[in-house]
C-alpha cells in the first residue's frame, strides 16, 4: 500500500514536471521540425533562464526556422569531453584557459588535438582586431580586479602592491585558481607583474590581508555582498548589475595602474600603463561540425547589435563591439567599456601565460595561500 | 543445499551469482564507462604517491577524531528521540556548502589540514554516536541494566565494559568516516591548504585543468583499491551479541552531551537562515515561473532516487544474507561525480526531459547508495547475523530466510535510507550540472542564481531545498516505515 | 551412542583438539567448561555453521548410520537454542514457531497438533501473539525451546540455554526442559559452565578446557 501510494505519488509529479518543462529548444514544431538541427553546447550561465541563451536561441529559431538544441556544460574541461558524447555544431563560453585546452589538450578518446573550423571572415570582421582569430570568436569580454562598495574599505586600492597594506588587513576575497577561472587570471596577473618568483612572494605577503579564498566566484561574491570584507576579486562589470537590477550605485571597481604604485595615494591619473587580467569568452565551431552554416549564422546572430546587447544585459559582460555599449540607454556599460578598453597592453602581457598554467597552480598548492 | 560449495567463507555461492553477476555489472559499469574516455589507459600517475599518503593522512585524522566526538557524543545519542536524532545526524547529510559556510561564519581565519580534520570530524561525529548508541540498545541494554542493577556507576559502566564491548561498532564508524573523508571534495577544496588533498582532489585536477582522463580513471581506481584494502583491514571480527533490548535512555543518557550534540545543526540552521532572509527581495519574474518547475523536477529525481537506493539495497539484502558475501560491498565506491556523470551518459541519447531525468537518477543512486550501505545496511545485516544462522540451522532456505527474516527485519532501515537518498538528492548539483542539458533541479537552479548575481535568492533556494528535501525524507521513510 | 569424530580445529591462538567424543542417544549430555574453553566452537561445528575439516558425525537414524558432517546445515535437521534465544525479533512468538515448521517444510495441519501440544506444554498461550522483542527472558526461552522442537530434530543443541534467566526462574525453567526432552525424546547436548544446570539435566558428562576434553562421567 505504501509503495502503491509512492508510485502514485512519483507519478503525479512526474506529469507535472514533464508538463512545465519549457518548449525552447526541443519543440516539435511542425517548420521548425523541418530544417536543420543546430546543436549548441553552452557554460551553464549562457544556458540559465537568467543568461542570454534562451533568448538568442528563441530569436534565432523565429528567424532562421531551425530547431536549436541548446545544452549546458559547466566548466571547459566538461565542456570538451562533453563534445564527445553530444557531437555539437557550435561551442559557446570558452575563456582563454578553455581555448588554450580546446587548441591543444588531446581529445580524450582519440589522442589528437580538437579539431576547430575556419570561420567565415563575414563573421570575425564582425570583431575587434585586438581580440580576432580565424577560428575562436569572442563575443564578451569583462577587465578582472577589485570590487567594493564606496565608504567600506579603508582607502581604495591603486595597484597590486597597494593590497600589501595594513589599510587591507584580512579585507580581501580571492578565489581559488584551481576552480575558478577569476582566480586563474589574478594568479596570472600576479605572476605577469612580478614574475614567477617574485609573484609567489607576493603571494605570501599578502596572507595576512586575504579573508578568504573560496573555491568558487560566487561564493566570494557572495561573502563579499553580505559585507563579510570590503573586497572582492569579480569583474569591472560587477557595478553595473547592482546599479541597473538593485538601483545601487554604491558598487564600485578599482581601477589599478602599476605606474602609481606606492605613490601618494592620491587617485593617479589613469593611463596606458593601466594593468588588469581580462576575460574574454569565445565561441567556436567544431571541425566535425554538421550544420555548420547554420552554426555561423547563430555567430552573426550572437554578433549582431541585438545579440550583443542581449548577451551584455544578461551575461553581464562587455560586448565586442564598441557601438553596443555606446547605444543609447547603456550608460553604465560605455563608462566602463571607455575606461576597460585602454587595458590593450594587459592582453600582450598575459598571452602567453595559459601554457603555463598547469605547472602554476601546482606551486600556487605548495604556496598555501 | 548450498554447503557443498561453500568451502573457507570466500567463495561466493553459486546460487547467489545470478544476483552477484548484475550487481557487480551495475558496480563497475561507472568505471567501464568512463574507460572509454581514458583511452583504455591506466597508469601510476605522478603525484600518485604524495596523494597517498596525504589522504590517508586526512582520512585517518578525520576518522580518528569524529569516533573521539562521537563516543562523548553517546550519552547524548542515547538521550535523544525523533527529531532530534534527525538533528544529531544532519551534519553529516547537508550538502557540503553548509558547513563550510557555517565553519568560515565561525572561525574565518582558520584553514588548512586541522580545519579540514575538524569541519569533517564534527559534522560526522554525530551519526556515529547514533550508531553507536544503536550498537549499545541492542546488544548491551541487558548487561547493562544488569550492571546498575547491581550497583555500577554509569562511569565505571562506560569505562569497564562498553568500551571494550562497542569495539565493533567503533571499527565500524572509523571506517565509515574513513571512507566519507577519502571521498569528499569541496570541504578539503575550500578549506584545506597544501596539506589537506586527497584523491578526488586529484581526480578533479586531473580532469579539469589536464583533461587527463586516463590520470582520473587511474586515480579513481586506486582509491577504491584503497578502500577495499582498508575496509577488509578494519573488519568487524565476530562479536558475542546480548539480543535484550531496554531503556537505557534513563540509565547512560545524558541532556548535556546531547545539547553538545546539536550545537553543530544548531550552528547550520543559523547560518543558513541568516543568510536566507533577504532573498526573497532578488525573486523575479523568472525565478518565480522557474520555482514550481524546478521544485517538481527535484522532487522527481528524489523520488527516483530514494525508490531505486531502496529497491537496489533491498535486492542486495535478500542476496546476499551472508556476512562473507556482503564484506567486500562494504569497500565499494563509486567513481567522483564528474565521472559517474560521464558513465551515466552513456545510458543514452539527447538530453529531453525523461533522459536527463533518469541520468541524474541513476548517477545520484549509485553515489549515494554505497555510503548509505556502509552506514546503515551493512551493520544492521551484521546484527541479523545470528538470526540468519539460527534460521539456517532451523532448516530454511535462502530464499525463506530472505522473505521472513532479513527484509522485514532491515525494512526501517531501508525505509530510513530511502529518507535519507531523497534528502541528499535534493541537493546535489554535483553531478547533475555535469549530466543535465538544463538546470531541471532546484539545486541547480540555485547555481544559475549565483552565476547571475542573484546569490541571496540563491542562498533562499539552498534552504528551500534542505526544507523540501526534509519533507520528502520525512514523506518517504513514513510510508515505507513498518507499521507498528 | 553417536560418535564425534576429528573435531580438530586451529583458530587464531586456539586449538581444538577433540578427536573422539561420544554423545548419549538418550537423555541430555552436557559439555562442561569456562569460558573461551571451546564450547561455543563445538556446537558452531556440529550445527555446520562454522566448517571443520575432517570432522564427522555418525548417528542412528532409522535403523541406518549416517555422517552428519557431510550434510548442510538444514540437512543435518538439528534444533538450536542459543544463549540469547535469537528469537526472530520483529514475528510474534507464534510467528517464529509457524516460521520453523514451515522452514522444515512441514505439512501445516500435521503439525498442529504437535504445535499445540507444545504450546500447552509451555504455556505459551498468553503470549502468542505478542512479538518476541516484548517477551520476557523467561518467555524467550519457552519459545525458543519450542521452536528449536517444532520440527522433529535428531539432536537438540543447548548453548547456555539457562544462563539470561534470573537465578529463581533457573530451577523451573531446568525441570520444565527435562519434562519435555523427555517426552519429546529427544537427545540433547547442554553446554553450560554451570554446575547446577548438571546436577539437574545431565545423563552424561563431558568436561573441556583448553579446547581438549578432560573426562566423561
Amino acid at each position: 500500500m505504501a509503495i502503491l501510494a509512492l508510485v502514485v505519488f512519483g507519478v503525479l509529479i512526474f506529469v507535472a514536471a514533464r508538463d512545465r518543462w519549457p518548449k525552447w529548444g526541443d519543440s516539435s514544431d511542425e517548420a521548425i521540425g523541418l530544417g536543420p538541427r543546430l546543436r549548441i553546447l553552452a557554460y551553464s550561465s549562457f544556458v540559465s533562464s537568467w543568461g542570454p541563451g534562451p533568448q538568442l536561441v528563441e530569436l534565432f529559431e523565429a528567424r532562421e526556422k531551425v530547431r536549436v538544441e541548446l545544452i549546458q556544460a559547466d566548466d571547459a574541461g566538461v565542456m570538451l569531453a562533453k563534445l564527445e558524447h553530444f557531437p555539437s555544431d557550435l561551442v559557446i563560453g570558452l575563456d582563454q584557459f578553455g581555448r588554450h585546452m580546446a587548441e591543444f589538450k588531446p581529445r580524450p578518446s582519440q589522442g589528437q588535438a580538437f579539431g576547430w573550423r575556419e570561420i567565415a571572415s563575414g563573421v570575425t570582421e564582425r570583431v575587434p582586431e585586438e581580440f580576432r582569430d580565424p577560428r575562436f570568436v569572442a563575443f564578451d569580454w569583462a577587465p578582472i580586479g577589485f570590487v567594493y562598495r564606496e565608504g567600506e574599505p579603508k582607502s581604495i586600492p591603486r595597484s597590486l602592491s597597494d593590497l600589501q597594506s595594513k589599510h587591507f588587513e584580512r579585507a580581501l576575497l580571492l578565489q581559488d585558481p584551481r576552480s575558478s577561472s577569476p582566480g586563474l587570471q589574478f594568479l596570472f596577473w600576479v605572476m605577469a607583474t612580478f614574475g614567477e618568483r617574485g609573484g609567489f612572494q607576493y603571494l605570501r605577503d599578502l596572507k595576512a590581508n586575504v579573508f578568504s579564498v573560496t573555491s568558487s566566484w560566487s561564493q566570494a561574491y557572495g561573502l563579499f555582498t553580505r559585507g563579510e570584507a570590503p573586497l572582492v576579486l569579480s569583474y569591472a562589470t560587477s557595478p553595473i548589475y547592482h546599479a541597473l537590477e538593485e538601483k545601487d550605485d554604491r558598487y564600485r571597481f578599482a581601477w589599478f595602474d602599476e605606474q602609481a604604485a606606492g605613490s601618494s595615494g592620491l587617485v593617479p591619473e589613469w593611463g596606458e600603463n593601466s594593468f588588469h587580467p581580462i576575460q574574454i569568452e569565445y565561441a567556436a565551431i567544431p571541425a566535425d561540425c554538421r550544420a555548420c552554416e547554420v552554426a555561423e549564422r547563430f555567430l552573426m546572430l550572437m554578433l549582431s547589435h541585438e545579440g550583443q546587447t542581449l548577451i551584455m544585459r544578461h551575461n553581464w559582460m562587455l560586448p565586442v563591439r564598441r557601438e553596443v555599449a555606446f547605444a543609447p540607454g547603456q550608460e553604465a556599460f560605455a563608462k566602463t567599456f571607455e575606461r576597460a578598453e585602454r587595458l590593450k597592453t594587459s592582453l600582450k602581457r598575459l598571452e602567453s601565460w595559459p601554457a603555463q598554467r598547469e605547472n602554476l597552480l601546482k606551486k600556487w598548492q605548495e604556496a598555501e595561500l | 543445499m548450498f554447503a557443498g560449495l561453500n568451502f573457507r567463507g570466500t567463495s561466493v555461492r553459486w546460487a547467489l551469482w545470478p544476483i552477484f553477476l548484475p550487481l557487480l555489472f551495475v558496480l563497475l559499469a561507472p568505471y567501464a564507462m568512463t574507460w572509454r574516455f581514458a583511452g583504455g589507459r591506466l597508469y601510476w600517475p605522478e603525484g600518485a604517491t604524495e596523494l597517498l599518503g596525504r589522504s590517508l593522512l586526512m582520512a585517518g585524522g578525520t576518522a580518528a577524531l569524529a569516533v573521539l566526538l562521537g563516543l562523548i557524543l553517546v550519552p547524548g545519542a542515547l538521550r535523544a528521540q525523533g527529531v532530534f536524532t534527525w538533528a544529531l545526524i544532519l551534519p553529516a547529510a547537508v550538502p557540503a556548502l553548509v558547513p563550510i559556510l557555517t565553519w568560515l561564519d565561525l572561525f574565518p581565519g582558520w584553514r588548512g589540514l586541522t580545519a579540514v580534520i575538524f569541519v569533517q570530524a564534527i559534522m560526522n561525529a554525530g551519526l556515529v554516536a547514533v550508531s553507536l548508541a544503536r550498537g549499545l540498545e541492542s546488544r548491551w541494554a541487558g548487561a547493562v541494566e544488569l550492571a546498575i542493577a547491581e550497583g555500577a556507576s554509569p562511569r565505571m559502566i562506560w569505562r569497564r565494559a562498553l568500551l571494550s564491548g562497542l569495539s565493533g561498532e567503533l571499527r565500524q564508524g572509523f571506517t565509515f568516516v574513513l571512507a566519507v573523508a577519502l571521498t569528499s571534495f569541496s570541504i578539503p577544496l575550500v578549506l584545506g591548504g597544501r596539506q589537506a588533498i586527497n584523491f578526488e582532489m586529484g581526480i578533479y585536477q586531473a580532469l579539469q585543468l589536464e583533461m587527463n582522463w586516463s590520470a582520473a580513471l587511474s586515480l579513481s581506481l586506486i582509491q577504491l583499491l584503497l578502500l577495499v584494502f582498508l575496509v577488509t583491514l578494519l573488519r568487524p571480527r565476530g562479536e558475542d551479541q546480548m539480543a535484550t533490548r531496554a531503556r537505557l535512555r534513563e540509565h547512560l543518557g545524558s541532556r548535556w552531551s546531547l545539547a553538545l550534540g546539536l550545537l553543530p545543526a544548531a550552528a547550520m540552521l543559523g547560518t543558513l537562515l541568516a543568510r536566507a532572509g533577504i532573498g526573497v527581495a532578488q525573486f523575479d519574474p523568472t525565478l518565480w515561473r522557474e520555482l514550481p518547475r524546478a521544485i517538481l523536477a527535484s522532487g522527481l529525481v528524489a523520488f527516483g532516487t530514494s525508490v531505486f537506493v531502496a529497491l537496489g539495497l533491498w535486492l542486495v539484502a535478500r542476496g546476499l544474507p551472508d556476512q562473507r558475501e556482503r564484506q567486500w560491498l562494504s569497500a565499494y565506491t563509486t567513481p567522483s561525480a564528474v565521472l559517474l556523470g560521464f558513465a551515466t551518459l552513456a545510458l543514452g541519447e539527447g538530453h529531453g526531459f525523461e533522459m536527463d531525468l533518469l541520468r541524474i537518477i541513476v548517477g545520484c543512486s549509485l553515489m549515494f547508495a554505497p555510503a548509505l550501505w556502509r552506514w546503515r545496511i551493512a551493520p544492521r545485516l551484521a546484527e541479523l547475523d545470528r538470526q540468519v544462522e539460527v534460521a539456517r540451522c532451523l532448516g530454511a532456505r535462502d530464499s525463506l530466510i530472505a522473505a521472513r527474516v532479513v527484509v522485514p527485519a532491515i525494512r526501517n532501515d531501508l525505509a530510513w535510507v530511502a529518507g535519507l537518498a531523497a534528502f541528499w538528492a535534493w541537493g546535489d548539483f554535483a553531478l547533475s550540472s555535469v549530466v543535465a542539458g538544463r538546470s531541471q533541479s532546484l539545486a541547480l537552479v540555485a547555481r544559475d542564481l549565483m552565476q547571475a548575481y542573484r546569490l541571496e535568492a540563491a542562498a533562499l533556494c539552498i534552504v528551500l531545498c534542505l526544507l523540501m528535501g526534509i519533507v520528502q525524507a520525512a514523506i518517504t521513510q513514513n510510508l515505507l516505515r513498518r507499521r507498528e | 551412542m553417536s560418535q564425534i569424530r576429528g573435531l580438530i580445529k586451529d583458530y587464531d591462538g586456539f586449538r581444538l583438539e577433540i578427536p573422539l567424543m561420544e554423545l548419549s542417544d538418550q537423555g541430555v549430555t552436557v559439555l562442561r567448561g569456562p569460558s573461551g574453553s571451546g564450547k561455543t566452537s563445538v556446537l558452531r561445528i556440529l550445527t555446520g555453521l562454522e566448517p571443520c575439516d575432517g570432522f564427522e558425525w555418525w548417528i542412528q537414524d532409522q535403523g541406518r548410520e549416517i555422517n552428519l558432517a557431510e550434510l548442510s546445515v538444514r540437512d543435518r535437521r538439528l534444533g538450536v537454542v542459543f544463549q540469547s534465544y535469537e528469537l526472530f525479533p520483529h514475528l510474534s512468538a507464534q510467528q517464529n514457531l509457524s516460521f520453523a515448521a514451515e522452514a522444515r517444510g512441514l505439512d501445516p495441519a500435521s503439525t498442529a497438533n504437535r504445535l499445540r501440544r507444545l504450546i500447552q506444554r509451555l504455556s505459551l498461550e498468553p503470549i502468542l501473539e505478542r512479538r518476541a522483542e516484548k517477551l520476557s527472558g523467561g518467555e524467550k526461552q519457552r519459545v525458543a525451546l519450542a521452536r528449536a522442537l517444532i520440527g522433529q530434530p535428531r539432536f537438540l543443541l543447548l548453548d547456555e540455554p539457562f544462563a539470561a534467566l534470573d537465578q529463581d526462574l533457573r530451577a523451573e525453567a531446568r525441570q520444565l526442559l527435562q519434562q519435555v526432552l523427555h517426552e519429546e525424546a529427544c537427545p540433547a547436548l547442554l553446554v553450560t559452565h554451570d554446575p547446577a544446570d548438571v546436577d539437574a539435566l545431565a545423563t552424561k558428562v563431558i568436561d573441556i578446557e583448553n579446547g581438549r576434553l578432560r573426562s566423561s562421567k
